[in-house]
């Protein structure tokens, strides 16, 4: 596969895990993972210095499906939406198994008083797969600057 | 201790009397009333966490953090004893340590290099004797006179503690022997610091205190465990507040079957509860026994600023940080045990999940504080909340449905701050 349209695939696997979380479709964010895949928030102070204790820590699709279950049925927390601004998108590896994928985010928060703050800066680190359709997750490593979580943390970033 | 004006106003405070504890909501909206908890309790006779020994391990490691809203350090020095200072230079203010943490031999105010050691002693003034004999510091500048304000630091079994009033109490003593052999449970071994994570939320420190006495909301505010039909009723409980004073607090729970609950919450009608919902990957709830008495849950508070959290296999120390009077920052120090296999410590990781700022049984709690915090914001005065559930007497510390420790906490709360009948 040539460079570009390698871009573009990911680009497009990108622009559908955003639409996921922000057009209120979490239930398929999960499917955008392999089935052992890993979905991990580490606050990057914890991240530079080694230290492994994660915030969010799903190593499974059922894990993923599990916290979309959660957050739906049983956590209380207000009503929010997320949108998501992806850049920077590298491709830092690549070989016949997997394509590792780095690229900055910000995420603003807007509650049901109508106010609009930005909620969450980092990085992703992505171990992509090819499945002949498309590119799925096998790891997004999320690596959050904002180490301060504004009251708390429900929808994945 | 300076009194301003708005301070001594606060001597007449009004605490209503009745029926159970009304707490003034006042106490969690008045500036005036912050300011005097920041003198009469963080910086009054009172301890507070600072770090695990082994986030500060090696010589010339050291943390920034806060007593309160004071910058303090604590450092491990060449030696390897440890100390603290306040982080304010002695010249003008600023602060001298502007990292987290790191490792440092001597530390250096950048705005004028004012230079401290490992022990918060001034050990350096540039241009002290002047240049080409003019200016300069006045002859009878004395370095040794103008060193960081010292913290007192003391350990117990792998927790730094600091304070910043000499009348405090050694730190056992201060822990106390009805609260002491629950640290030693949770610390019989050397542990190993695994990583922060940080919350913040608009609304009282109190009212994140009262959130940890309060064993009562937590199958009613945290619906984790009942809605996946994992809770289990079958417990052992324990509420406990420190008879000398209601400050310090403990709540454990221990499983004594496998019974499920979820009818029992069924027939109580509460809303939430789902039948029939499963985790796909239960892996989240995998644990292993590691106490005598395997607790599934000990919430141990060390008056003002520390929580001992142990849930099944996540152990942590929080830090309480208000930092006005409508906002504290909640730091979670997670840790394992230094000879933990990797099975183990996976373990410890994966169950980071449960609690901490995204947790499935904690993440409600700021968000309630903040809850109250905007319901009272625009109480009128005088007016307070109304705590009475549970018999401390009856019940003998072994109800879970109980606020007896809360009650407590605010008449050792009234004590301090000078309210006491």
């Amino acid at each position: 596969m040539d460079e570009q349209t390698l871009y573009f695939r990911i680009e497009r696997l990108f622009a559908r895990y955003c639409a996921c979380i922000d057009e209120d479709e979490l239930d398929q964010w999960p499917d955008l993972f392999t089935e052992d895949g890993c979905y991990q928030m580490v606050a990057r102070e914890n991240y530079t210095h080694g230290y492994p204790i994660p915030l969010v820590l799903l190593d499974s699709r059922g894990m993923m499906q599990d916290r979309v279950h959660s957050l739906k049925n049983a956590n209380i927390f207000a009503a929010h939406r997320y949108r998501h601004a992806q850049s920077g998108v590298r491709i830092t590896a690549r070989d016949d198994d997997e394509i590792s994928v780095s690229s900055s985010y910000i995420v603003v928060q807007t509650l049901d008083d109508g106010v609009t703050e930005l909620y969450q800066a980092g990085s992703y680190y992505d171990r992509l797969v090819d499945n002949g359709d498309t590119l799925m997750f096998r790891e997004r490593l999320v690596i959050y600057d904002t180490s301060r979580v504004q009251t708390l943390l429900a929808t994945p970033v | 201790m300076q009194h301003s004006a708005a301070d001594s106003a606060l001597n007449d405070f009004h605490w209503p009397r009745g029926q159970g504890t009304c707490v003034p909501y006042a106490v969690f909206t008045d500036q005036a009333i912050f300011e005097r908890e920041q003198a009469r309790i963080y910086q009054g006779p009172t301890w507070h966490f600072l770090a695990l020994a082994d986030e500060i391990a090696q010589p010339g490691a050291f943390k920034s953090t806060f007593i309160g809203t004071t910058p303090v350090v604590v450092t491990r020095t060449r030696d390897g004893e440890l100390a603290g200072w306040v982080n304010r230079c002695a010249h003008r203010g600023a602060l001298v340590c502007r990292e987290p943490r790191g490792n440092a031999r001597m530390h250096r105010c950048v705005y004028h290099q004012w230079t401290y050691d490992q022990r918060g002693q001034l050990r350096g003034v540039p241009f002290q004797k002047g240049l080409n004999e003019k200016a300069g510091m006045p002859a009878d500048f004395n370095v040794a006179e103008h060193n960081l304000p010292p913290v007192r630091v003391e350990t117990c079994h792998g927790l730094v503690f600091g304070s910043l009033s000499d009348a405090t109490p050694d730190l056992r003593s201060y822990i106390g022997p009805q609260m002491l052999p629950w640290v030693e449970r949770i610390f019989h071994k050397p542990v190993e610091y695994l990583g922060c994570t940080r919350q913040y939320a608009k609304s009282n420190w109190k009212l994140y205190y009262e959130n940890v006495k309060d064993p009562y909301h937590a199958s009613l505010l945290h619906l984790f465990h009942t809605t996946f039909n994992i809770y289990r009723s079958n417990m052992l409980g324990r509420s406990i507040a420190d008879s000398r004073h209601g400050l310090h607090s403990l709540i454990t729970s221990t499983p004594l079957d496998d019974t499920e609950t979820a009818g029992a919450y069924k027939k109580e009608g509460i809303s939430t509860y789902e039948e029939g919902l499963k985790l796909a990957d239960p892996s989240l709830l995998a644990t292993r026994p590691e106490f005598a008495e395997q607790t599934s849950n000990n919430i141990h508070t060390l008056f003002p600023s520390t929580v001992i959290q142990q849930i099944h296999n996540t152990l942590a120390v929080r830090q309480v940080l208000p930092k006005s009077a409508a906002e504290f920052e909640l730091v979670f120090h997670f840790f394992g045990y230094a000879d933990d296999d990797d099975e183990l410590r996976a373990m410890r990781l994966k169950q980071a999940n449960l609690a901490g700022p995204a947790g499935y049984i904690s993440m409600e709690d700021t968000a309630a504080t903040e809850l109250v915090q905007r319901g009272i914001s625009s109480a009128e005065h005088g007016s307070g909340s109304y705590i009475a559930m549970g018999d401390e007497i009856q019940d003998q510390g072994s109800s879970l449905i109980s606020e007896h420790m809360i009650r407590s906490f605010w008449d050792g709360y009234r004590e301090l701050m000078g309210w006491a009948d």
